[in-house]
């Protein structure tokens, strides 16, 4: 398997590159794929909703949108973030089977934007991982650092968020 | 090119005269016997075929005008409008709107289609005559053009239609070979000479541009006003002369020297197609020379023409006027409506929801700065900003009484095919919704329609035997309440069995022997997935559409449905639809660290709670002599409590009850936009959306239905009784 | 549309596939005219796989005619469909494509 950044990649390879955004979340560090982000925002303020699960911290104004903010610690299965001077909201867009969705995730900083040739993600591993296999896309290591490259379809399924909202008003 | 707007408009409308065509048969099969009627019948009829002939859509001329034929000889009394011919004409409509749909999605007819039509013609024999059945086009034809010979008998008694078009005219999406055909269908086309004399070089050639021009020679029973309609839609660019017929050499030599082209070549035209003699045209001419050379004038080309060709442009003119004015008189008897863009309408209502929230904003800073001149300013725009607002929403609300209407037809149709006799009762049409609701209401709605007629309706007999009477009833009803639409489908038939229901749902595993449910539980069953009660699912109901996707539509729309019935009697749907107006009238108020908005329309009054109510467990006050019980949001949603405010409460309409829900403050009344919160809180129950205030904070949109129900629920599980009673009480 | 040609000494047989109208009448114009000043005599026509033929198509026909016309040559229909020939006997046009006949 190939590692990642300082090797020469060859022209096909090249050719199938992704672009990642990566942040942290506590002491890790994930990207997910630029075409899916659609841009980043300060944290100003949340509107709570009465009864949701702890995932879902609340919603936002989006220029006159309003857009729910998920916890994406707590998604991960981990304790609820606090709110730094970099926490920030990165406001994702995904395309559902008959409409779009947008969706905020909170997040403690983002890092930057990296490009990752396909032949240089590696796969997600089969144990030790403690995030649902089927959130991950891959791993990629940038640096010294593994990033976990997030499937957002399944990670921020609105489907399946639904469904928790709803068994948590059971 | 223009024809994208311009077919869209005739599809558009072709769609309503349609609607209009059957509404006026069903009324004529219940005996409405008025010359309107028949009239309307007719005219759209006309209206179809000329519109489809003006775009080239030959099948639908052939058909329609067979149709029209009939009914024009009924409007004429030639024929009865029995009910056996009714019959045969709704088919025959259908048929129309078929051919139309197939036009709209520019499908062939293809063979099949062509039969039936042929089938429903032939069957339309009886009542026509024999001029009219050897007349007008075969159908049957795939590729549109008509069959159309042209005799060559001589003769001056035939029309002379000379036209040259606008130069416009391709681009503008028409083409002269349909108005060519349509006139064909008023009669025979006997000889039809193309001008090509205005053809340019190849350098100067436009492909777009039209450069021909027609000399046309036709037989025809019809009158100047039928031949002028075909050129309707062209006659502000083209020079049009028509000259009935029997009209003399005079009037020939007239129209030639009227026309552009050169004088002999004309003559020639007019020679050739048989309306001068060579003789004659020689003689004209000589005379006019001789005129000219006696006068020493040049008569000028173009001169008036005689008096029979002078009468033709009175006679034309004459008529135009008529038909002006005749438009003009149904636009003042009828509503004067206009066609607008759905999309151009919505982005219209987000400018001013866009402009709802600015005003906030302006009216906080004006608060703020204290200037009293700004603020007065500022409310009176309010003012206005409110009536644009009102009027731009009543833009999209339509009566329901449209959506009914469609209904009279699949009773109708229904009612017949399982041999029962139906009537359908609609009640509120004029109650309005919004548009948006209005689409996606049919298909749950038709469902629950069927399943009345095909399971609820009893067989005459049974009916009989149950000393009711033979034909049934089904019941349309609509009504607004309290911020809801309520729309109720009831019919007098056998009603629901709740034991068989029960053995059902035993049968499916969803229910073991012993437990016991409520009447209201029971009906409930009859939303799940894969209960049907029905012996057979039959092809009308069964479509794979059970009453669980009924259940998930109106729920979609933030609905709600509920069953009532009794055994022998009858069964009753009630659909009860928040009016999801864009933009709400509200009160905002906040509780917990939540800013919240309740609907205005829901709202008896605002009250301060006494402290003494500030006990756990106690919710009912004393309002006037009144027990009111209450719901304190706080509590309800589990927020964070603000110690020892005076709180207050906000009385709001819920059925035919009040009830309070109290809250830590008031801050007034807003307008608001309602923006959906998205499929994440489906399941949220008591609030219906949310909106941004004017300091941009998120408000949430309170639904008092649902936030009482939940709230019932959660004292259920507690075993509370005050506001369970209330709750059954007024449902 | 798509035009197929085929040359030889006297005369160029054309072949027009697809719809004549208003739709493509700026293509269908340079499609037929771009060798207009090659063309023989005799400019045959093969018309049988034209889909639809309106009045735009009927311009570009009676503008081919009116061409070779001017040159002492003609233009013929060698074969057709059933709606072309409805259309040009319904516009009586047939005279200017009928071989060996002159206006």
């Amino acid at each position: 398997m190939n590692q990642s950044s300082g090797k020469k990649k060859n022209t096909v390879a090249a050719a199938l590159t992704k672009q990642f955004l990566t942040f942290r979340v506590g002491s890790e560090h994930y990207g997910l794929e630029l075409n899916q982000t659609r841009e980043i925002i300060e944290y100003a303020g949340i509107t709570e909703v009465p009864l949701m699960p702890n995932f879902l911290r609340g919603v936002i104004n989006l220029r006159g949108d309003v857009v729910p903010v998920i916890d994406l610690s707590v998604r991960l299965g981990r304790k609820a973030l606090d709110i730094q001077k970099r926490s920030c909201i990165i406001v994702v867009e995904l395309h559902g089977q008959d409409q779009d969705h947008v969706l905020g995730l909170l997040v403690d900083a983002v890092s930057e934007v990296i490009e990752m040739a396909e032949s240089d993600i590696e796969e997600a591993p089969s144990f030790g991982a403690n995030i649902r296999a089927e959130f991950i896309q891959g791993i990629a290591k940038q640096e010294d650092q593994f990033i976990v490259l997030l499937d957002a379809n399944n990670a921020l399924s609105i489907r399946e968020l639904a469904h928790l909202v709803e068994a948590q008003l059971q | 090119m223009n024809l994208d707007g311009a077919l869209k408009t005739f599809f558009a409308e072709a769609e309503e005269l349609l609607v209009s065509m059957e509404s006026a048969m069903l009324r004529m099969e219940e005996g409405d016997t008025s010359a309107d009627t028949m009239n309307e019948l007719f005219r759209a009829a006309h209206t179809i075929k000329g519109s489809a002939g003006l775009f080239g859509l030959d099948a639908i001329v052939a058909f329609t005008h067979r149709v029209e034929n009939v009914l024009d000889r009924a409007r004429d009394g030639k024929v009865e409008m029995s009910q056996e011919l009714l019959s045969l004409l709704l088919p025959c409509r259908d048929h129309i709107a078929t051919l139309v749909a197939h036009a709209m999605k520019q499908e062939d007819n293809d063979a099949e289609c062509l039969a039936h039509g042929q089938g429903l013609l032939e069957s339309l024999q009886p009542w026509l005559d024999s001029e009219d059945a050897e007349i007008a086009a075969p159908i049957g034809v795939e590729n549109a053009s008509s069959d159309l010979t042209l005799a060559t008998e001589p003769g001056r008694d035939l029309w002379h239609i000379s036209v040259r078009f606008g130069p416009d005219l391709l681009r503008n999406g028409m083409d002269p070979l349909s108005i060519i055909r349509f006139l064909g269908s008023l009669g025979e086309l006997v000889h039809i000479t193309t001008i090509e004399d205005h053809l340019p070089e190849l350098a100067l050639f436009d492909p777009e541009q039209l450069y021909l021009g027609f000399e046309i020679r036709l037989r025809s029973d019809a009158d100047q006003q039928a031949i002028e309609e075909a050129f309707t839609f062209v006659r502000e660019e083209a020079e049009l002369r028509i000259l009935p017929p029997r009209s003399n050499v005079d009037a020939y030599i007239k129209l030639i020297k009227s026309l552009p082209e050169f004088i002999h070549r004309l003559g020639e035209i007019l020679i050739k197609s048989q309306a001068l003699t060579y003789q004659e045209l020689e003689h004209a001419l000589s005379t006019q020379k001789q005129q000219a050379k006696a006068s020493a004038s040049v008569p000028l080309l173009g001169e008036i023409l005689v008096q029979e060709q002078a009468v033709a442009p009175a006679v034309l003119n004459a008529a135009l006027d008529k038909q002006k004015k005749n438009a003009e008189k149904q636009a003042s008897q009828e509503s004067r409506f206009i066609r607008v863009d759905a999309e151009r309408l919505d982005a219209l209502i987000n400018l001013i929801g866009e402009l709802v929230i600015n005003r906030q904003r302006v009216d906080l800073l004006a608060g703020k700065l204290g200037n009293s001149q700004l603020i007065e300013a500022v409310t009176a725009m309010g003012g206005f900003t409110e009536q644009i607002r009102d009027a731009a929403l009543t833009l999209r609300m339509v009566p329901i009484g449209d959506s009914f209407q469609r209904f009279r037809r699949v009773v109708r149709d229904t009612a017949k095919d399982l041999g029962k006799d139906i009537e359908l009762h609609i009640e509120g049409a004029e109650t309005e919704l919004d548009r948006s609701m209005v689409e996606k209401l049919t298909d749950p709605l038709t469902h629950i329609v069927r399943n009345a007629i095909d399971h609820g309706i009893e067989p005459m007999t049974v009916r009989q035997e149950r000393g009711k009477p033979a034909g049934g009833t089904i019941s349309l009803t609509a009504r607004h309440d309290a911020g809801n639409i309520v729309i109720g489908i009831s019919d007098d038939g056998g009603g629901l069995d709740l034991e068989r229901i029960r053995q059902k749902a035993i049968a499916n595993g969803l229910l073991d022997e012993t437990t016991n449910l409520t009447r209201h539980e029971l009906y409930q069953l009859i939303f799940h997935p894969g209960l049907s009660t029905a012996e057979q699912v039959t092809n009308l109901s069964g479509r794979g559409v059970g009453m669980d996707v009924v259940k998930r539509n109106i729920e979609a729309l933030q609905g709600g449905i509920e069953i009532e019935s009794e055994l022998g009697v009858g069964t009753q749907f009630t659909i009860r639809l928040p009016l999801t107006l864009a933009i709400i009238d509200g009160f905002h108020v906040d509780a917990g660290g939540i800013d919240f908005i309740v609907p205005q329309n829901t709202i008896l009054e605002c009250v301060d709670l006494p402290s003494t109510h500030h006990i756990e467990g106690q919710h009912c006050v004393n309002l006037r002599g009144e027990q009111v019980p209450f719901i304190r949001l706080q509590e309800l949603f589990c927020l964070t409590q603000k110690p020892g405010r005076r709180e207050k409460m906000v009385v709001v309409q819920f059925g035919e009850d009040r009830a309070g829900i109290v809250v830590d403050d008031l801050h007034g009344e807003i307008q608001t936009v309602v923006k959906p919160m998205g499929p994440i809180f489906q399941a949220l129950k008591g609030i219906g959306g949310s909106s941004l205030l004017g300091t941009g904070a998120v408000a949430l949109i309170l639904d008092v239905p649902q936030l009482i129900s939940y709230a019932v629920n959660v004292e259920n599980r507690r075993n509370n009784s005050v506001l369970a009673d209330v709750q059954r009480s007024s449902s | 549309m798509k035009i197929s040609r085929k040359k030889n000494r006297n005369q160029i047989l054309m072949k027009f596939d697809g719809e004549l109208t208003i739709y493509s009448a700026m293509q269908s114009r340079d499609l037929i005219f771009q060798d207009q000043e090659a063309w023989p005599e005799l400019v045959a026509l093969d018309l049988h796989a034209v889909e639809e033929l309106d009045t735009a198509g009927v311009q570009l026909l009676l503008l081919m005619d009116k061409l070779q016309r001017a040159r002492a040559g003609r233009v013929v229909i060698d074969s057709s469909n059933e709606q072309v020939d409805r259309v040009l006997e319904l516009l009586d046009i047939t005279h200017h494509f009928a071989p060996g006949v002159s206006q």
